[in-house]
């Protein structure tokens, strides 16, 4: 009966030319831009080589030169915290986007052919879905020992199922649609189907789920290396770094906070973001 | 509701199946990894009649299918050998892991259900209000911060500076303090979350207006059905939490040299020993089959819908 | 103002429940004062962007003793409002009530939580729309009745047990002991109905408030409910204001219509009276004319929509919709115009 209120504050903001989001967003977009640049230029921030060992400088204070200070082995920080940056998040994002990926396709195929294989991967997925996905990983880490791939490889074994079966709830629905079925009607293959049709329709809450996944994968990749099965050093990792900065909390508590930092705000920043679109789409619907 | 117990007991066989084909085949597919472990725990060099010996000390030359159900037979008497270092059988390292584990865990589900019961109520009663937006904050932060940098934190403030707590061990009750409330945090902001939003959609349904048309005290209509029926999700989930609640163990037990399961493991991953990694691996499956059980079982018990089926 | 206390004034609980005389849970009126007498009562709601909105504007209703009194509209009309309203089901501050009205003669204070909530369910029975969804579906049907006698009396439990079971008894419900034990999901629609009917006369209030009984129901069980609903009158002597959009169910029932349109009311018509020819109101005329009927070959359908709601409101608020509205029709200030004794319309075209 009514049009659709032209007070909305998304239409609002349309009409004006500014983002529809509350500021927070931006404030989040902000902060991964920069985080992001600083992973890409990282060879041209940091001042010093991340692994160049001066035990002569250990522990050093902030200073404009080694703006973060050194650690034990005199290997400057903020050089460090550039680089783990860049090993941290870029190995989260690889597993996140081959996890999602993979379960996707598992997922979709599934829910699409239906019949034998639907229930097999359903009770495979159910009984795999029992065990967490953390101690999951331990289990494959344990059974290939620690180690940088190993613990890449274990996180993305772990980790697909769940993704398989969101994208087999979806399938199932967008099977069902109309243009879906129209293409089926125009003659589609089952492979175009897919590729053109219905995969198309699980991008967009993928891609949320992906934006938190990326988040998850940081601390628990951070965990594990924190742990010491993870990433080994002297690799510059943030989880290997707050670790080693743990060590020395009573004397030189920064050592400890300068890495943290660096993995608390992307995560928190693609968290925000990630459920605000959630619950966007949520209301969508 | 013994139609709906057996359905969820059946699945114990699928995750039974996977989870001791999983044990078991973590030492048979890569033996060469077996036993040069095996070697170099008992400090023996890696010469061909050592590895001889030490494959048919564990076995490893008989055909697959005899070696699973040789494992299997041992696997439920617990019996899963010797660890690799020290003289202990693996079963009571794993006993005692546990043991200290599910302390841990008793006292950090203390904090849990004390602290969300509050601040969920308290955010709800006042939505929008300070307390709420303040838990909405910490809760998207929070999930943002490892637990070993909360654990660290906590430490600095209550151990070390402020000196009130143990830094780290299991000597007194005093020491599962600080571990527990690391635990618990990871998990209070999301669960209060939860209990909030499940309050407030409660507060608007149909059957909330009907008892206020009839009379009843707001008081009595928040007891009775606004809160009851909020805690049935959080029951179906509490096999979930159950499971993350061991997961961050993992963690927490390290930063606080906790003895439990997660010790254990780190260790026996560390020093690729694997009867205690495959005794872990079986000791922790039935750990959440019997926890979801449980789950299930409770939520059984509140809803009546599950327990006595939706037909009308 | 308060009620009378109800716990000492209460008679020995009658666990046969074949109590037909006047009604209990409030001192005895005389014949003549209405059991609910509202006059020019209007409900504003606060809107964040608009300010203060009319939703019902200068209704004034009466339902006499034992009477049934009809109000229909279309749905939105603020038919529901009106009810809630009165008994304090609205959840101010976003809501501003004026303008009076008694409950037997005691004037009603809308804004007092506690006086609301001793009235609701004891002095007022009160039958909201769509039974399936207005019970707890974790607790059972017997909880519903001890849990509301429990708010207002000091009856024992095996006493309300015992009433609830007599009174499903009479709305005939076979095996009544059986529903009580039950759960909500476990029963369907119809024996919902007659429970939210014996609940709201376990306290044998004066008025009874049935918001759409027929609406959620299943055509063939319609019929039922409302002779259901007529039982209870006759049984504990109360008065019912029925509230419905549908014509047929109410004509049936009441004895006096209240014709609904955007929060005002259009016409009072005594149900004989409710014909084409009688009827003087343009609105109401067209709704008798829209019912389907075996002799009709068309239906008469009202063209366009009714209003949304608004800051102001002068005139008539059928006036955009009337094909005979006149000019002097927008400045129309509603004051009533008595056709017959009963038969009261709001509308510029009567003298004419």
């Amino acid at each position: 009966m009514k049009p659709a209120a032209p007070n909305a504050p998304m239409a609002r903001a349309a009409r004006s030319g500014r983002p529809g989001w509350p500021i927070r967003i931006t404030l989040a977009l902000f902060i991964l831009m920069v985080m992001g640049l600083a992973t890409i230029l990282a060879k041209y921030l940091a001042p010093h080589d991340p692994v160049a060992i001066n035990i002569s400088n250990s522990l050093a204070p902030m200073s404009w030169d080694y703006p973060f200070g050194t650690d034990q082995l005199g290997r400057c920080l903020f050089s460090r915290c550039l680089y783990a940056l860049r090993v941290t998040f870029g190995a989260s994002i690889f597993i996140a986007f081959l996890t999602i990926l993979m379960g996707s396709i598992i997922g979709m195929t599934a829910a699409y052919l239906g019949g034998l294989v639907d229930q097999i991967v359903r009770v495979a997925s159910d009984a795999l879905l029992a065990i967490p996905s953390m101690i999951f990983t331990l289990i494959i880490v344990g059974f290939l020992g620690p180690g940088t791939q190993n613990i890449i490889l274990a996180m993305l074994i772990a980790n697909w199922v769940w993704y398989a079966r969101v994208a087999r709830g979806l399938t199932l629905r967008i099977r069902e649609y109309g243009y879906v079925r129209a293409a089926k009607l125009a003659g589609t293959g089952h492979l175009g189907l897919m590729v053109w049709h219905i995969f198309p329709g699980l991008v967009t809450q993928m891609t949320t789920q992906f934006t938190l996944l990326i988040g998850t994968m940081a601390l628990s990749l951070a965990g594990f290396s924190f742990l010491g099965i993870g990433i080994q050093p002297p690799t510059a990792e943030l989880g290997l770094m707050i670790s080693d900065g743990c060590e020395l909390i009573q004397t030189h508590f920064f050592q400890m906070v300068w890495p943290s930092l660096v993995l608390i705000l992307p995560v928190a920043s693609l968290n925000v973001i990630g459920d605000y679109f959630t619950d966007y789409w949520r209301s969508k619907q | 509701m013994k139609g709906f117990l057996i359905k969820q007991a059946l699945l114990i066989f699928p995750v039974g199946l996977l989870v001791s084909l999983l044990a078991f085949s973590l030492v048979r597919v890569f033996p060469s990894d077996v036993v040069a472990s095996y070697l170099k725990a008992h400090q023996q060099t890696y010469s061909p009649e050592n590895v001889a010996m030490v494959r048919a000390r564990l076995g490893l030359d008989k055909p697959i299918i005899d070696q699973y159900f040789d494992w299997l037979k041992k696997a439920a008497r617990f019996d899963f050998g010797q660890s690799y270092y020290g003289n202990l059988k693996v079963s009571e390292i794993i006993f005692m892991g546990l043991k200290s584990t599910l302390q841990l865990t008793a006292a950090t589900i203390v904090w849990l259900l004390v602290v969300t019961y509050f601040l969920g109520l308290y955010a709800a009663k006042k939505p929008d209000g300070l307390v709420d937006n303040i838990s909405r904050l910490v809760a998207i932060l929070g999930n943002a911060v490892p637990i070993f940098v909360v654990g660290f934190l906590l430490i600095q403030i209550f151990a070390l500076k402020l000196g009130w707590l143990p830094v780290s061990g299991k000597l007194s009750f005093k020491h599962v303090i600080l571990p527990s409330l690391t635990l618990a945090l990871s998990n209070i902001c999301v669960y209060a979350r939860m209990l909030r939003n499940e309050m407030l959609d409660n507060s608007k349904k149909a059957y909330v207006f009907y008892a206020k048309a009839r009379g009843l005290r707001t008081s009595w209509i928040f007891k009775k059905h606004i809160f009851k029926n909020s805690l049935l999700p959080m029951a179906g989930t509490s096999g979930i939490c159950f499971g993350h609640l061991i997961c961050g163990s993992v963690i927490v037990e390290n930063v606080f040299a906790w003895p439990g399961l997660g010790t254990v493991i780190t260790y026996a991953i560390l020093s690729r020993n694997y009867p205690v990694i495959q005794g872990y691996v079986v000791c922790v499956a039935l750990i959440f089959i019997v926890a979801n059980l449980c789950s299930d079982i409770l939520t059984a018990l509140l809803d009546p819908r599950v327990r006595l089926g939706s037909a009308p | 103002m308060t009620l009378a206390p109800t716990t000492s004034a209460q008679p020995p609980p009658d666990p046969a429940g074949h109590n037909s005389g006047p009604a209990q849970g409030s001192p005895k009126p005389d014949q003549k004062t209405p059991v609910l007498s509202a006059q020019d009562l209007s409900v504003d709601l606060l809107s964040p962007k608009k300010g203060w909105l009319k939703v019902i504007h200068k209704v004034s209703l009466e339902v006499g003793p034992q009477d049934i009194v009809g109000l229909i509209g279309e749905s939105g009309g603020g038919k529901s409002v009106f009810w809630k309203a009165l008994f304090g089901l609205l959840d101010s501050p976003k809501w501003r009530v004026s303008g009076q009205a008694f409950l037997q003669g005691k004037l009603l204070n809308y804004h007092d939580e506690e006086e609301g909530r001793a009235l609701r369910g004891q002095s007022v029975g009160i039958i909201p729309q769509d039974p399936m969804s207005a019970f707890d579906p974790v607790r059972t049907i017997l909880s519903h009745f001890l849990e509301t006698a429990g708010a207002h009396t000091t009856l024992t439990k095996n006493q309300i047990s015992q009433m609830a079971e007599s009174s499903l008894a009479q709305l005939y419900i076979d095996n009544p002991k059986r529903i009580l034990a039950s759960y909500p999901f476990q029963c369907s629609g119809g024996t919902l109905q007659r429970v939210m009917v014996a609940i709201a006369d376990l306290l044998k209030p004066a008025l009874l408030v049935a918001d759409e009984p027929t609406t959620s129901v299943d055509v063939t069980v319609r019929r039922e409910v409302l002779s259901l609903l007529k039982d209870s009158k006759n049984q504990i002597g109360s008065s019912i204001l029925l509230i419905s959009h549908d014509l047929m169910a109410v004509t049936s029932l009441a004895s006096e219509i209240n014709v609904m349109y955007a929060g005002s009311i259009i016409e009072r018509i005594p149900t004989p009276a409710l014909t084409a020819s009688q009827a003087r109101h343009p609105y109401t005329i067209k709704l008798i004319k829209a019912r389907p009927s075996f002799s009709k070959e068309r239906l008469e359908s009202i063209p366009g929509a009714p209003p949304t709601l608004s800051a102001g409101q002068s005139g008539c608020p059928f006036q955009p919709r009337c094909e005979k509205a006149l000019k002097p029709c927008r400045h129309y200030d509603l004051e009533p115009k008595q056709i017959s004794p009963g038969h009261e319309v709001r509308c510029l075209l009567v003298d004419r």
